[in-house]
């Protein structure tokens, strides 16, 4: 009996100091941890977290460049990950709180994910798990395919908002077949005139915000290789693909399909 | 006559400007397609602009007036913001009615604001449209935080930018423009006398109330046909009026239309330089208007204290 009551209570140890209390500041980052099997040390998490729909249903602590930092701090987490970019303080004024921080690098490639899906893995105590979800997720997008990359017109948001070389989601477009016509830009983010646009004639165009009746209501849109060829893509997952996480990597395969056909 | 055809040759010189700059060189299919739709584009909005400058500036005499200052843009653009969250196609007659609605509204009620002050004052006025057009910016960023999916399309308008207009609203926004404009024309004399204070105005037989009235409806029919066109741009109506006002004079009969195409070359060559400073990267208009009619506005008031010590 005396056995027994030694084994729960060490049970119950061992769980209680298994059970982290985590807040994830990034819809990334949160995918991540429910892809590790660590969704259950999530104690909150951001406004914009609503994947997978469990997360939704936490706790939330605000946007993630200004999070609520009374919320974060009331959520008494062991451990905080939040983005390291320049000019982000929220890491500074929870350490200053005595709240432990981990602050993840940008990712501007699509290994920089894997790098950040170890850094986590290792924070929360799953060295293992990170492992194999890196070797699970390079799987998916291991090389470019053979053959000549399509040149690929990638419009975040309406308006020309496109991105440059700078970005993870260049280097995911490189990664399914095709070649961003705006990745020669030292840049991340910005708004290309819709005349170099023309003028750079992409033969696929990737739409995350406009339907393909709007794009190609656009002048001169019907002069495009992509256009010509019936090669505008809108089926792709907008938080999936502009997330520097987990569902990226199926997205990739799903984009490289659509690019280069069954492989 | 001379400095009319200096402003028409600023004009020429926009559109070609616009018309001839870009990275494709002179493409002709580019040029007919993609820059002359743009280059109609911004002279319809700059034009607008003006001419809603001139008569906001005449009408309530006072120097700082435009439909920037007064509010009347942040109403029209919170009402084109509102019907694109519940889904009104910027095509119909209801967005269109809605925007002036905004428009009205807002300048309306900075006027209504200022008056409670007792004798209408520049300073007042000024006062009055920066509380309404605040009011009315956090309302539209509220909106914009609430409708996350689109918030960023949205931004994009509220920022003030001609990346895509649409033929069939610009074929309506360009026709209420020259509407207003004709109508306005149609009534200088009594712009003129409105210069001359309500009771001078009113001792040449102008009813002050009335025309008061009438050109704040012509003004922001022409600013919400604007809006709608190319979202928030400011500083045009400002800057225009101030600057051919030393071509043509005081007088409304010429002001009207000289702030009409000084608007048009000025926004025109704005959005082309934003289209090509920093190709193959787009600066919306709106921001260069900005950055060039916000010293303007500073040297306005510097020019106006100077005139009072």
């Amino acid at each position: 009996m005396a056995k027994l009551l030694a084994a729960v209570l060490l049970l119950c140890c061992a769980v209680q100091a298994r059970a982290l209390r985590a807040v994830s500041l990034l819809p990334s980052y949160t995918e991540i941890i429910f892809e590790l099997g660590a969704g259950s040390d999530l104690v909150g998490v951001s406004n914009f977290c609503n994947w997978p729909p469990e997360a939704g249903r936490l706790e939330k602590t605000g946007d993630y460049l200004r999070p609520n930092i009374e919320k974060v701090y009331a959520l008494e987490p062991d451990v905080v990950f939040t983005g390291a970019w320049a000019g982000a303080s929220t890491g500074k004024q929870l350490s200053a709180l005595g709240i432990k921080v981990v602050a993840l690098p940008e990712e501007k490639s699509v290994a920089d994910i894997l790098n950040t899906v170890r850094l986590i893995a290792a924070a929360l105590g799953r060295k293992k798990e990170g492992e194999a979800l890196a070797r699970k997720l390079s799987a998916l997008a291991p090389r470019p395919p053979a053959g000549e990359p399509v040149k690929l017109y990638i419009e975040v948001d309406a308006g020309g908002w496109t991105t440059g070389g700078l970005s993870f989601i260049s280097d995911a477009a490189r990664l399914a077949g095709g070649r961003n016509v705006f990745g020669g830009e030292r840049r991340g983010f910005f708004q290309a005139t819709w005349e170099e646009t023309l003028l750079l004639d992409p033969e696929a165009a990737l739409l995350f915000s406009v339907t393909e009746r709007e794009f190609l209501s656009r002048p001169m849109a019907g002069t495009l290789a992509a256009v010509k060829a019936g090669r505008v893509i809108t089926s792709l997952d907008r938080d999936a693909f502009t997330r520097p996480g987990p569902r990226l990597f199926g997205e990739i395969a799903r984009l490289r399909s659509l690019l280069h056909g069954k492989n | 006559m001379g400095k009319i055809s200096l402003l028409l040759g600023a004009l020429a010189a926009a559109c070609l400007f616009s018309l001839a700059a870009g990275p494709a060189g002179l493409a002709p299919d580019i040029i007919w397609n993609l820059r002359l739709p743009r280059t109609l584009a911004a002279l319809a909005v700059g034009a607008g602009l003006g001419l809603a400058g001139a008569m906001f500036q005449g009408v309530l005499k006072n120097p700082l007036a435009d439909p920037y200052i007064l509010g009347t843009s942040a109403g029209a653009t919170a009402a084109a913001v509102l019907c694109f969250l519940a889904g009104v196609e910027r095509t119909s007659p209801v967005f269109f009615l809605a925007v002036f609605a905004g428009a009205f509204g807002a300048t309306f009620l900075s006027y209504w604001l200022a008056r409670l002050a007792g004798r209408l004052s520049d300073a007042a006025l000024v006062l009055a449209g920066v509380a309404v057009s605040a009011f009315l910016s956090a309302l539209v960023m509220l909106a914009l935080t609430a409708a996350r999916e689109r918030s960023f399309s949205l931004f994009y308008f509220v920022l003030g930018g001609l990346y895509s207009a649409e033929p069939g609203v610009l074929a309506v926004s360009a026709l209420i423009i020259a509407a207003c404009g004709a109508l306005a024309m149609a009534r200088w004399r009594a712009l003129d006398a409105m210069a001359l204070g309500a009771e001078g105005a009113y001792h040449l037989g102008v009813s002050p109330e009335r025309e008061r009235a009438l050109f704040f409806v012509f003004a922001c029919a022409a600013t919400s046909a604007a809006v709608a066109l190319g979202g928030t741009i400011g500083f045009v109506g400002l800057m225009t009026p101030h600057i051919v006002r030393l071509l043509t004079g005081p007088s409304a009969r010429s002001l009207l239309p000289a702030a009409a195409l000084g608007g048009a070359a000025l926004l025109t060559a704005a959005d082309a330089a934003g289209r090509t400073l920093f190709s193959p990267a787009e600066i919306p208009a709106g921001v260069v208007m900005a950055l060039a009619g916000a010293p303007f506005f500073m040297w306005l008031l510097w020019r106006g204290a100077r005139g009072r010590a």
